[in-house]
């Protein structure tokens, strides 16, 4: 009982600052606003048995992401006034098409009461994911670390100075 | 299920880890090798080897490796040979090209290398985590090597605006995939499949789910709505990796959506089987109308693409605008959902892949010599460099569907798959399209050939490309006359495996 509440209590937290990141003008408040998002859905995984990904949210988006965007923004030190945004037709065919995926996805949640899927026991232990990725996903995991190496190249590469 | 079949199926993927260790060794060579052009070379041979580890695994079919990760069957077979060949034709493309020369070495091959790999993982998924990260990895690459040359602006504009919509377009196809897992608990196609089939989620509900993943799978394919990174990315791009992602990321693209569509959203599996005739028709699951939907993308992926590049200037550009409308020919093998229009896509792509790769490679050669890929500046060029400038009139003839090249005989099947499923307004706009692409293909062949200007100094084609002109130009000529071969190897190579 006290979970359900909870979980209701971090969504609407999550749709709060959510909406405060992007209603705010200053970049910084956003970033901020942005790192509670992250901190309430991670309460959301832990309330829905998925502990181990409760704490990777934490540490690698609240912790390291946000920190990151919060450098990006310091460091680009650009003009507040610049943001100012304008009321062009891109933006109505941008609100409308978001209009549009809103109600489809209400549509989509109409159709999750059909027949909803519960988590097998024991479902996001860490025991599990450990076992998971080192039997039956190992493969995947071995193309993770192709993607990751590829990154480090190209992220090297593009900023070393001849 | 036994927990080390991942362990045991290593030594079955030898093509894919034979590019795992040249990737490394790139990487690592970057510190040995002072001459850069032997990356190219080693390049070349771990494409070879691995086409060699492939024929000698061809000997096992349909298998599927790694729990449920991926699959070999045919159809992966054919896309893994379709990859591999566009990483040689990729690396003699390079060779020679004047824009990334100065930083030609490890870094470009093994970027190249991964994003084949990729591909091939693409192209053999049975999975939604795999057919994710697979199609990460791809873009990954891409967005690095659409930046390469660093000291141009133009290369770091196409890289960013690649990157910002391939993230775009990713993370709505994860929050689809998300949805469907959502709905069905699992990742695995076949379970999914199974789910789909019993017919207990609304139509709407799957349509949504399905809209979303096509978001990712359109933007690989560059079809409207999500095309429009194409142009300035082909434009900013150095011209190999135009190429490159103009033909393989594209083809790349198609054979997940090949084998999403005809695996999961289809009744049974009949690819699975022995060879359909002609007429068969697949029908969706749930009686889902996603291949009328698939059909007005074409349409509009197609006018959009052909009138846009009625007035480019920029050659790269054009052709840019070319490869969507193509897109959308391809498009319209899916939207017949009979058995032709699936082998039509495929012998549709082997045609293309000659064909585009070609018409990039003289936009090389010309920027090799005068710096710029301004429509203009062809005039006079089929005095200047005859031979390329005729390959060049091949590849834009073909490309325009005229016969007797093999442009034609793809675009013919293609419509015999939308005649015999009685579409005929996507028959009709499709006819239309292809009239109105030959007026700027044209217009390129006349410039060079009906225009002269006051330049009349030779463009030097080096042998390295003169011998892609001629690997890629004859094929053009002979598929024209002489297609069957071809036609009945795609026909075999159609054939999906689920188990």
């Amino acid at each position: 009982m006290l979970a359900t509440m909870l979980i209701y209590i971090f969504g609407a937290l999550a749709i709060f600052s959510g909406l405060m990141m992007i209603l705010y003008r200053n970049p910084i408040h956003s970033a901020l606003w942005f790192g509670l998002v992250l901190f309430s859905l991670a309460g959301i995984y832990a309330l829905m048995q998925a502990h181990f990904l409760a704490l990777i949210q934490i540490l690698v988006y609240v912790g390291a992401i946000t920190v990151l965007i919060v450098y990006v923004i310091a460091l680009l030190n650009f003009d507040q006034r610049d943001l100012v945004g304008k009321v062009t037709i891109l933006k109505g065919i941008a609100v409308i098409v978001a209009a549009i995926l809103f109600i489809e996805l209400l549509f989509y949640v109409g159709g999750l009461y059909v027949k909803g899927i519960a988590p097998p026991p024991e479902f996001g232990k860490a025991a599990n994911i450990g076992l998971a990725t080192l039997t039956r996903y190992l493969f995947p995991f071995e193309v993770i670390s192709i993607l990751l190496l590829v990154a480090v190249v190209g992220g090297v590469y593009i900023a070393k100075k001849d | 299920m036994n927990l080390f079949s991942p362990y045991i199926d290593v030594l079955k993927i030898a093509p894919q880890l034979t590019l795992v260790v040249f990737i490394l060794f790139f990487v690592i060579g970057e510190l040995v090798f002072r001459r850069k052009i032997v990356f190219g070379w080693f390049s070349v041979a771990g494409y070879i080897i691995a086409l060699i580890f492939l024929l000698i695994g061809h000997l096992y079919q349909n298998r599927v490796l790694f729990s449920y990760q991926i699959v070999e069957d045919k159809f992966s077979f054919f896309f893994t040979i379709f990859f591999l060949l566009a990483g040689i034709v990729i690396s003699f493309f390079s060779f020679d090209s004047a824009e990334i020369k100065r930083d030609l070495g490890g870094e470009y091959f093994a970027l190249i290398m991964a994003a084949i790999l990729g591909m091939i993982y693409m192209a053999g998924a049975v999975n939604f985590l795999m057919l994710y990260l697979s199609l990460e990895m791809v873009s990954l690459s891409s967005y690095l090597l659409s930046g390469y040359t660093r000291d141009d602006k133009y290369s770091a504009e196409a890289a960013l605006k690649y990157l910002v919509f391939g993230a775009t377009a990713s993370g709505i196809m994860i929050m689809g995939i998300a949805y469907l897992y959502g709905l069905t608990g699992t990742l695995n196609f076949s379970v999914i499949r199974d789910q789909l089939v019993s017919g207990i989620f609304p139509s709407f509900t799957l349509l949504t789910i399905l809209f979303l993943i096509f978001a990712g799978f359109f933007f690989k394919m560059s079809l409207v709505p999500f095309h429009m990174w194409a142009p300035d990315v082909y434009e900013g791009a150095p011209t190999p990796v135009a190429a490159f992602l103009a033909v393989a990321s594209k083809g790349a693209g198609f054979a997940i959506a090949l084998r999403f569509l005809y695996t999961v959203m289809i009744q049974g599996s009949p690819l699975s089987g022995k060879l359909l005739s002609d007429i068969y028709h697949f029908i969706p699951v749930n009686n889902l109308d996603w291949p009328l939907f698939l059909g007005i993308i074409s349409v509009l992926t197609m006018t959009v693409g052909n009138i846009t590049a009625l007035n480019q200037t920029s050659v790269k550009r054009l052709l840019a605008y070319s490869s969507i409308a193509h897109a959308g020919y391809m498009l319209m093998g899916f939207a017949a959902m009979n058995y032709i229009g699936f082998y039509a896509v495929l012998f549709y792509l082997v045609v293309y892949f000659l064909m585009n790769i070609g018409a990039f490679l003289f936009v090389q050669v010309v920027y090799n010599k005068i710096g710029t890929d301004s429509i203009v500046k062809y005039r006079g060029l089929g005095r200047r460099t005859p031979f390329a400038a005729v390959m060049m009139a091949i590849f834009l003839f073909s490309l325009a569907g005229i016969p007797p090249l093999g442009g034609f005989i793809g675009k013919f099947y293609l419509f015999a798959a939308v005649l015999k499923s009685k579409l005929y307004w996507l028959a009709v706009i499709g006819i239309a399209n292809s009239v109105l692409s030959l007026y700027y293909y044209a217009r390129i062949a006349k410039m060079m050939f009906l225009e002269d200007s006051h330049e009349k100094e030779k463009v030097p084609v080096s042998a390295a490309h003169i011998f892609l002109f001629v690997i890629l130009g004859f094929p053009v000529v002979i598929l024209g006359v002489y297609w069957s071969p071809v036609l009945e190897f795609v026909k075999i190579y159609s054939h999906l495996f689920l188990p």
